[in-house]
């Protein structure tokens, strides 16, 4: 790895985006359960 | 279509040519043609990029594949956010400070010519043809719902387009593309609302949506690992993150966009943007796709959308044949409006089936007198809608949306054909030290030239269905391989020149092979492509360096 930006933790917001995205899939989820 | 929603549609296209024009101040120089000065807020770019990426089909076709099959459809996006932060991380501020104008520019520097004219070349004849297509597909459902000639609704959404691109760089593509954003979600929250209000007075919202899950249309996520099914949880999450990671961090027309962003951090709050509202915009487009079907419950419904062969089927010889099924369809529907009514599910299923039969005997029917095999009426449903259901202001409205999201992915696509002609072949085989005004004539004729050239492609294309298919495909033929080859570029220092240029060959071949003689999905095979390019291209590298140093220690 050559990219110094690689190195960098993750910030609030990469995590905030992969909370939002799995909140989502839940969502989705349990939707089709609901009316299924 | 009533004369004031005529009159929208032309204030529309009058508004966005005018407004891009006016974004001309500026693009004097190749700099501010092609990367907008690199002066763009994040949030007018990550507009950009969503636009760039919705075309009409996605708006037409979208809502009636929801119609037809509902939610699922939302799983190819499931890679999206994970490819934005990636991308965040890695070529955004490789690309940013590299000062480059197309990605492939970046990989002369890590590579060799051969390589960055290569991946350029690809991008160039894949997205030249599909930009045709593009234009296409949402021309032939204008021309249809309109009753316009298909040459006249290409030229409608091809010469505004190519005014505004060619003369305003891109900072009138992004600037109208958040224009064009802002219509298409607007038209789309307005068509949700007519759809709730649509639904009958004693249907609660539940209900409604209880009917549609009954016939599975908001079973959103399927869990099932099948490499044949093209929409599941695992086909999104694996093969559409590498769909995106190619598609967003190598092709020249999404790259280009966040390229004019003012700062490194602002083209990555532009990605995350992206990640943040694509999904739920594409639910709003799902959902919308899904109400339509259940306000095709309680108000009739055509049997088929796509009138466009009526007279053809009526004067063939299994015309009563269809007009009986059309009296049958009436019964049909009348019997499933009952049953949804009285929320009878048993009763509702078996309706429900009966209706898909006979629509399906009636599609049998088209195709067999008219020979078109690839008869479809899912890009119908929608338009067909708007037609006939919308209020008035609202149809102009829509119909402005429509055009809206074509040319909004139509600019986007030309700007960055143009800018890799110009940086990656023009000034750099052809004539490297020329003035810079010089460079700009030859990008707004380079526009211009291409957009014609799409314009040729769609009209010719519009009636080649085969030809349509052939050039969907051709993006997942490469994109896979050349993220294989951008993986080589920033991931390791091991990747050699040679061993990236055959290894994208290799990787092309081999999603070729897979494409034609197996029956896995398409998602994946941008998975595969990326795998191949790594591997080969590795192996070679390998192979060359250790060739390369046996002379040297021979000498030693």
């Amino acid at each position: 790895m050559h990219n110094q930006d690689l190195d960098k933790p993750l910030s609030g917001v990469y995590v905030r985006t992969i909370v939002l995205e799995a909140a989502i899939i839940v969502f989705l989820w349990l939707l089709g359960r609901m009316y299924s | 279509m009533r004369p004031v929603d005529w009159i929208i549609v032309a204030v529309y296209i009058v508004w966005i040519v005018v407004d891009g024009l006016r974004r001309a101040k500026g693009t004097d120089k190749v700099d501010g043609y092609f990367l907008g000065n690199r002066s763009l807020p994040w949030w007018a770019v990550g507009l950009s990029v969503m636009a760039t990426q919705m075309s009409a089909v996605t708006l037409v076709g979208t809502t009636g594949q929801a119609y037809l099959t509902g939610l699922r459809f939302v799983q190819f996006y499931f890679g999206l956010p994970l490819a934005m932060i990636i991308l965040s991380l890695t070529v955004v501020p490789f690309f940013h400070r590299a000062k480059v104008y197309t990605a492939y520019e970046y990989l002369e520097r890590r590579f060799d010519v051969r390589v960055r004219t290569l991946t350029s070349f690809l991008f160039l004849m894949g997205r030249a043809f599909s930009l045709g297509v593009t234009l296409a597909a949402p021309a032939v459902v204008i021309s249809a719902i309109l009753g316009w000639q298909l040459p006249i609704t290409v030229f409608v959404i091809c010469v505004p387009m190519i005014v505004y691109t060619s003369f305003g760089g891109v900072q009138a593509v992004a600037w109208t593309d958040v224009k064009q954003m802002v219509v298409i979600v607007l038209g789309m929250a307005a068509a949700v609302i007519v759809l709730v209000l649509g639904i009958p007075h004693d249907i609660s919202l539940n209900q409604a949506f209880s009917l549609a899950g009954a016939t599975g249309r908001m079973r959103a996520v399927d869990f099932r690992f099948d490499l044949r099914e093209t929409y599941t949880f695992w086909s999104g999450m694996i093969g559409g993150l590498f769909l995106m990671l190619a598609y967003f961090g190598c092709d020249q027309s999404q790259v280009q966009r966040y390229l004019t962003a003012k700062s490194v951090d602002e083209a990555r709050h532009s990605l995350l943007m992206s990640a943040f509202v694509k999904i739920p915009l594409q639910l709003l487009i799902l959902t919308t796709g899904v109400l339509v079907f259940v306000f095709y419950l309680f108000q009739t419904p055509p049997m088929l959308f796509n009138r466009a062969y009526d007279a053809q089927v009526a004067a063939g010889p299994r015309a009563a044949e269809y007009a009986t099924l059309e009296r049958d369809f009436g019964d049909a529907f009348a019997a499933r409006r009952a049953a949804a009514e009285r929320n009878n599910r048993e009763e509702f299923l078996s309706s429900d089936a009966r209706v898909r039969a006979i629509r399906d005997r009636a599609t049998a029917i088209v195709k067999e007198t008219t020979g078109d095999q690839r008869y479809t009426d899912v890009n119908y449903v929608f338009p067909t809608f708007i037609t006939t259901r919308m209020p008035v202001g609202l149809v102009g409205l829509m119909i402005a949306a429509i055009f809206s999201a074509a040319m909004s992915a139509s600019a986007g696509e030309l700007n960055a054909l143009a800018t890799a002609t110009v940086i990656d072949f023009y000034r750099r085989h052809f004539v490297r030290d020329a003035a810079d005004a010089h460079y700009l004539a030859v990008s707004k004729l380079a526009t211009m030239g291409w957009g014609l050239f799409a314009c040729v492609v769609a009209i010719y294309a519009a009636n080649q269905g085969s030809l349509i298919e052939v050039v969907n495909r051709y993006g997942s033929f490469f994109y896979g391989s050349l993220l294989g080859v951008f993986i080589l570029a920033i991931v390791t220092r091991r990747a050699t020149s040679t061993g990236a240029f055959w290894g994208l060959i290799a990787g092309m071949i081999v999603v070729l092979v897979v494409a034609f003689t197996t029956p896995i999905a398409f998602l994946w095979h941008n998975l595969i492509g990326a795998v191949v390019v790594v591997v080969v291209g590795l192996s070679i590298s390998a192979v060359e360096r250790s060739l390369m140093r046996a002379p040297a220690a021979r000498q030693a």
